[in-house]
């Protein structure tokens, strides 16, 4: 009896289920801390981790897959969700198996291994392996860049990526006011693009393909 | 405003989809005829990818912390959803067995009246003599208030199941990765540690990949040194922090308290200060460590650290 008492209990502890699809993609839209309140609740919620696990276990992976899979399926839909691509044709958890899914079949591809499983298309797809690709080339780049401006300015360009409003940036970062932030972000784009062009490569990045 | 940045937020609103349809159309066909335009829209667009290679990097390091949750948990996040609605299941049969089992009790006239079969978890609720179904409140909404009629002491009533009170989301709290990236200064650290490249040939490469931000190049080059020289304290430093800028805070701890250790007072104070930094992005779990940190650092007024780590005190608060 203590058994069933305590997983009442347990269960209580858990994230509840007051999260709806709509609250979670307006948190995640919207950016700000209640952005990391839904995505925390998604990465704690039961069940998910379990579909992502069993998939990638399924299919060729072990433990360490599955988990590098499901972390990496929740930065793509964070992404995904973002940038609008989500057109709510599914729940957002079977959206997300299926990133999950996508990614780890990918992956499989890439290091060579056959994969008969197909799956299903989600909406917003991910983009194309060769933009993924594009992507990963310009990381380094990108990360060299972003290691000169200073920590400041990378922890303000990250909140204005993630659409928090001028002020509330200003009260974060300790600046007077939202003019104040903005002029700070402008000059920090304008240092981060100072050391892009001095990158050998940049020149090359910038012609189009 | 100049003409700089007017463009530079035309071009912004362009590639964020905030332009209307029709202004987008006509700032494409300017894009086309205009090599230059174009140029700078491409710029921007991979400056806009380095700015959401931040947020990747930030959400990385939060998930390594909801990790640290789910393997902290004593088990609920980590039983199987068919096992949680298994134990709910059984749960809900012997609810009704003991709910039968009170209709066949002869009834009492003399008491409050019976007590809940299952409470709700949260131990602050005071037990009520009638105890109430608590139904899942919606998101963010303030919770009812009950009403009068339910506490008072009336003829005794059937008792009525309470369910587990849904947990809202964590509350919006302090941004601690924000918190730490205002505290954190580079040159608080590697100004100091760039004196030490006779340590190693490699700490000087180390340092240059280091300060070009490829923090796992610098980890690489570091990780074998430290295997063959576990005494050489500032290529551990660096290591330390290579790891931490790469995110990875964990694996940079166990160095930073073991430099913190160190008899160099300056690797110690700046290590304990770098260890609380480090600690504030394991927030909350890691608070009576952080605090223990911190309280060390501000015993001693001498600290290198000791106005800066007095002043996340009190943020902490």
């Amino acid at each position: 009896m203590v058994t069933f008492f305590t997983s009442f209990a347990l269960m209580a502890n858990s994230p509840g289920p007051d999260w709806t699809d709509e609250a979670l993609l307006a948190a995640v839209q919207g950016g700000g801390q209640e952005r990391e309140a839904a995505l925390r609740h998604l990465y704690l919620l039961p069940g998910l981790r379990e579909a992502v696990f069993r998939f990638v276990l399924e299919n060729g992976g072990n433990r360490s897959d599955a988990q590098d899979v499901f972390q990496e399926a929740l930065v793509l839909f964070d992404r995904n969700l973002r940038e609008g691509r989500f057109e709510g044709k599914s729940t957002l958890k079977t959206y997300f198996v299926a990133i999950a899914k996508w990614h780890w079949v990918g992956l499989r591809r890439q290091q060579g291994r056959y994969v008969e499983w197909e799956p299903a298309q989600y909406d917003g797809a991910a983009e194309s392996p060769e933009v993924e690709t594009l992507r990963a080339e310009h990381r380094e780049l990108l990360a060299e860049a972003m290691g000169h401006i200073g920590e400041r300015c990378r922890e303000l360009l990250r909140l204005y990526q993630l659409d928090y409003a001028m002020e509330e940036i200003a009260r974060k970062m300790g600046y007077s006011g939202a003019d104040s932030a903005k002029k700070e972000a402008y000059r920090c784009r304008t240092k981060l693009r100072e050391h892009l062009e001095n990158h050998p490569s940049w020149s090359d990045y910038l012609t189009e393909k | 405003m100049s003409r700089d940045e007017r463009l530079f937020d035309k071009i912004e609103a362009y590639l964020r989809g905030k332009l209307p349809a029709e202004e987008a159309a006509a700032f494409e066909a300017e894009m086309s005829a205009d090599a230059e335009l174009a140029r700078q829209v491409r710029a921007q667009r991979m400056e806009l990818q380095g700015l959401e290679w931040l947020v990747e990097r930030d959400l990385r390091a939060k998930m390594d912390a909801w990790e640290r949750e789910v393997e902290q948990a004593p088990a609920p996040l980590r039983v199987s959803f068919v096992r949680r609605w298994w134990a709910a299941g059984a749960a809900a049969v012997l609810v009704l067995a003991l709910f039968g089992w009170w209709l066949l009790q002869p009834r009492q006239t003399d008491i409050g009246g019976p007590q809940p079969i299952v409470s709700t978890p949260d131990s602050a609720t005071s037990p009520q003599d009638t105890p109430v179904k608590k139904v899942p409140q919606p998101p963010r909404k303030a919770p009812q208030k009950q009403p009068d009629h339910i506490a008072e002491k009336s003829s005794p009533k059937p008792p009525v199941v309470t369910t587990p009170r849904p947990v809202t989301p964590a509350p919006a709290a302090t941004d601690y990765p924000a918190l730490a990236a205002t505290y954190y200064r580079d040159q608080d650290f590697m100004d100091a540690s760039a004196a030490a490249t006779g340590e190693s040939p490699l700490y000087g490469q180390a340092l240059d990949r280091f300060k070009s931000g490829n923090y796992a190049a610098a980890e690489k080059l570091l990780a074998p040194v430290i295997k063959l020289n576990p005494n050489a304290l500032k290529t551990k430093e660096l290591l330390a922090h290579s790891l931490y800028k790469g995110g990875r805070y964990d694996a940079a701890l166990p160095y930073l308290r073991e430099l913190a250790a160190s008899k160099d007072k300056s690797v110690a104070e700046r290590s304990e200060w770098a260890m609380a930094l480090t600690l504030l992005h394991r927030m909350p779990g890691q608070k009576p460590l952080l605090d223990r940190v911190l309280d060390k650092i501000t015993s001693r007024p001498g600290h290198a650290f000791y106005r800066q780590a007095d002043e996340l005190k009190q943020k902490l608060k």
